[in-house]
């Protein structure tokens, strides 16, 4: 109960951020944040929770950008263009991400590695331009709106990865993770749940795309098809924690903020940084920071045994 | 527009390449099936300890090899003694994704220390000999480009003959196959493994030292490492001896793929051919499977 | 000298050998038997050092073979002929014979192995270039006795090499062996699921069922026993 009530205040705050603060500094963050978090949660589902390590996420993201800002600056409404974007990402999922799964293991990782590189380069080449927001959208433009639609989409994220996870479907996913083909003796078709976990992967990396493209104003069209969008929330969700729901928001928050503490200074460190630590987790602390949180909750007396 | 002998002659001189560039990756996936996609990275950083050496002490690159090569093998070995030894108390499937989990890590955090200590820009070794070529029938050959093969030629034949005449070099062969059998020898496998891991980032100066002649920079982590995955899955993971086919046919491939399409899609027709070999006939050309 | 003593045995949680004692003196045969399933590779595999026990103790010529990493054991001077062969298929017969001898003290009398092994199995001569893979099973079977025997073993542990081999290749290795024990002097542990077999050739013999040792004795006595007679001959 307390945890609810706890997530609910949460919820709130944020709801109302924008009315209390116009800094775009502030409301950048948080949309940053939420980006992030639902690109991490889209690697999750697929790596942290059924142990299908995708290194080629980026394409995805890349498309939802691509077919939002399309339809977006057609005049189609954001909220519809997103949809549009997150299905275009499950269609070319279907295409070549379900024949992916004859792969095991680190083939599969990279197999889809290869796959965003070759979308990056493609796309480099077939669109090599800017997208610039036209004049009528840049007269009104605002972070408000997309702080909203970040917020919304986050949350729903959220809610639904929180839902399948906690579902029968959940647990089959975690069985293969843990031991494929024990799972598939016990009668888990993987297949067939590899497929529900990559759909829904593929979706969100979808909307998270176009939640970037609505929230950048300009940009190459080629940038999130960048490999970092692969790489950031591999390492964002392993340090946060994989196979949790916390997990990849905590690992945002601290990316976003550290990038932020070294933004001023020689450009990438974050990432080295974050890579060295990342190493380390894999090392010493494989359930991430929440693991470790959890960790030191139950050793100051196992008080988390009441909590709902 | 040049025409075809001369993109293909360009090809086979950079597939030669290629063959060297994936021979590292090969070694260690062979002996503990650890896929090292960081190693890219390495021969990155190789190269800008080649631009250093010839930078501050005039040390010719290809002489470089002699100190960047035994650098590296130390490297590997302390690397592999702080990262990789961790892994032990891992099971079997856990230590595979972890071993490419770290690499991963690696592939992230060599490219930046090289921005870090270097910055983005490109760099090159210029040398006497940078831009002479060897006029062969029309077709120009680059001296670099001829030495890479040279180069290519003698560590293929140097490793063949030390995994086939020294008892260590059968070690590790028998490791790569079978490590309980290996260890029923005698064979101290995770030493083995120690070696044949430091070697695989000694294998990386090589190339390296190479890469430093053209221009380059830290982003070219990420291409090495693609151009030795597919050479690795044309020659069929884990086999040494078609490395240098492999890599040669990729030249080969994508010299004609340049051809037809044109150069931005250079890279392009090896990442398909790679995806399709991949799903299709995994164990590659000489049909070894992992 | 080989001495097992009140050995348990348990993989991760689940427990395979109870309280199993065995021991193998100087030049003599010994066999193992019992059905599938029984514990035999576990045994086989703890006196290697691939396997430690929870309980119990194993020496093999004097030493503790828990304080040995498991790749020193051949240099005690026990070689195990594994199950289902492990031949180094992708190396020649040479190759596989050469690595056989990888210990120290095998490689200086590498030349005069290699004769003794040509005399015994001379058809692994013929094949000396040819990928171990693609021998046939018997010549398999010789070829992976022949590499265990290069390392200079005081004893020989010999894992299930009837599988899969005719009946009459699989007597005459039976053979070959019964007179490396005698020229060679070399001790023999014979692990066996074909119990008529492993008994006939045993001097002594130890009956494992369900990871217990539950007869002991000389091969013949065994053999005629109603024990063994009901549960592995099918007669009586």
């Amino acid at each position: 109960m307390k945890r609810i009530i706890l997530v609910a205040l949460l919820l709130v705050c944020l709801a109302v951020v924008p009315l209390i603060t116009t800094r775009e500094y502030v409301l950048s963050l948080i949309i940053l944040i939420c980006i992030y978090t639902i690109m991490s949660h889209s690697w999750n589902l697929l790596g942290g929770f059924t142990g299908q390590i995708s290194l080629g996420h980026s394409t995805f993201f890349g498309i939802g950008a691509l077919v939002f800002r399309y339809l977006w600056l057609k005049g189609i409404p954001p909220y519809l263009a997103l949809g549009a974007g997150s299905l275009s990402s499950l269609l070319l999922a279907s295409v070549i991400g379900f024949p992916a799964f004859k792969l095991k293991g680190h083939y599969f990782s990279i197999g889809t590695l290869a796959l965003s590189m070759i979308a990056s380069i493609t796309i480099q080449n077939i669109f090599p331009g800017v997208s610039f927001l036209p004049q009528e959208y840049l007269k009104d433009y605002s972070l408000v709106p997309v702080y909203y639609m970040a917020f919304i989409v986050g949350t729903i994220t959220i809610c639904l990865v929180y839902a399948l996870t906690h579902s029968k479907v959940g647990v089959a996913l975690v069985s293969i993770r843990e031991d494929e083909d024990a799972a598939e003796a016990i009668g888990v078709n993987s297949f067939k749940y590899k497929v529900i976990a990559m759909s829904l992967s593929t979706l969100i990396a979808g909307w998270g795309g176009g939640l970037f493209s609505f929230y950048v104003a300009s940009y190459y069209y080629y940038v999130p098809f960048d490999l970092g969008w692969s790489f950031d929330p591999v390492m964002i969700t392993f340090i946060g924690g994989p196979g949790t729901v916390i997990g990849p928001v905590v690992g945002s928050v601290c990316f976003v903020l550290l990038k932020e503490l070294f933004a001023i200074s020689l450009g990438q460190i974050n990432v080295l940084i974050f890579g060295i630590v990342f190493i380390l987790i894999i090392l010493f602390l494989p359930e991430g920071l929440i693991g470790l949180m959890e960790r030191l909750w139950r050793s100051k007396g196992g008080q988390s045994v009441g909590m709902a | 527009m040049m025409h075809f002998a001369q993109i293909f002659s360009y090809g086979l001189l950079s597939g030669a390449l290629y063959g060297l560039v994936a021979l590292g990756l090969s070694l260690v996936f062979g002996v503990m099936n650890y896929l090292i996609i960081a190693h890219g990275a390495l021969i990155m950083m190789a190269a800008y300890m080649t631009f250093w050496a010839f930078f501050y002490l005039k040390i010719d690159p290809f002489l470089c090899i002699l100190l960047v090569t035994p650098a590296f093998f130390v490297i590997g070995w302390i690397l592999f003694k702080v990262l990789y030894q961790s892994l032990m108390k891992f099971s079997e499937g856990e230590k595979i994704k972890n071993s490419l989990l770290i690499s991963f890590g690696l592939l992230l955090v060599f490219p930046n220390l090289a921005i870090l200590f270097w910055t983005a820009d490109e760099r090159a070794v210029a040398t006497a000999y940078t831009g002479k070529v060897l006029d062969l029938f029309g077709i120009r050959l680059p001296y670099i480009g001829l030495g890479g093969v040279a180069l290519a030629i003698i560590v293929i034949i140097a490793l063949h003959l030390f995994l086939t005449r020294t008892y260590f070099g059968k070690a590790i062969r028998a490791v790569s196959q079978d490590h309980e059998a290996a260890t029923l020898m005698g064979i101290n496998v995770n030493r083995i493994c120690l070696v044949a891991f430091s070697m695989g980032f000694a294998l990386a100066g090589i190339p390296g030292v190479i890469t430093s002649l053209h221009a380059f920079n830290p982003g070219i982590s990420m291409d090495l490492t693609n151009k030795a995955l597919i050479v690795l899955i044309l020659a069929g993971f884990g086999s040494i001896k078609g490395v240098l086919i492999g890599g040669l046919l990729l030249g080969a491939i994508e010299a004609t793929g340049v051809y037809i399409v044109g150069a931005p899609y250079r890279e392009v027709f090896g990442l398909i051919l790679f995806v399709l070999i991949l799903m299709f006939r995994p164990q590659g050309l000489t049909g070894k499977k992992a | 000298m080989l001495e097992i003593e009140n050995v348990d045995i348990c993989y991760g949680d689940v427990q395979a050998l109870w309280d199993v004692s065995l021991t193998v003196k100087g030049e003599e045969i010994v066999a193992l038997v019992g059905s599938n399933g029984a514990g035999k590779t576990t045994v086989l595999k703890t006196i290697t050092g691939l396997l430690k026990p929870r309980k119990g103790s194993v020496s093999i010529y004097g030493v503790l073979s828990d304080t040995v990493p498991a790749h020193k054991i051949v240099e005690l001077g026990v070689s195990l002929v594994p199950e289902g062969r492990r031949l180094f298929r992708d190396m020649t017969v040479l190759e596989n014979l050469e690595i056989g001898g990888y210990i120290g003290r095998a490689r200086n009398g590498k030349d005069e192995n290699l004769r003794w092994v040509f005399e015994v199995f001379p058809v692994l001569e013929k094949r000396l270039r040819q990928l171990a893979g693609t021998l046939s099973g018997g010549e398999q079977q010789m070829l992976a006795i022949a590499r265990g025997l290069m390392s200079e073993p005081k004893m020989l542990l010999v894992d299930e090499l009837s599988l899969g081999l005719a009946p009459l290749i699989v007597k005459n290795i039976y053979k070959t062996l019964k007179e490396i024990n005698a020229s060679r002097k070399v001790t023999i542990l014979v692990v066996e699921q074909n119990v008529r077999l492993a008994l006939e050739i045993g001097e002594r013999a130890y009956i494992l069922e369900n990871g217990r040792i539950s007869g002991e004795g000389r091969g013949i006595d065994l053999l005629n026993s109603e024990q063994v007679k009901k549960a592995y001959l099918a007669m009586g």
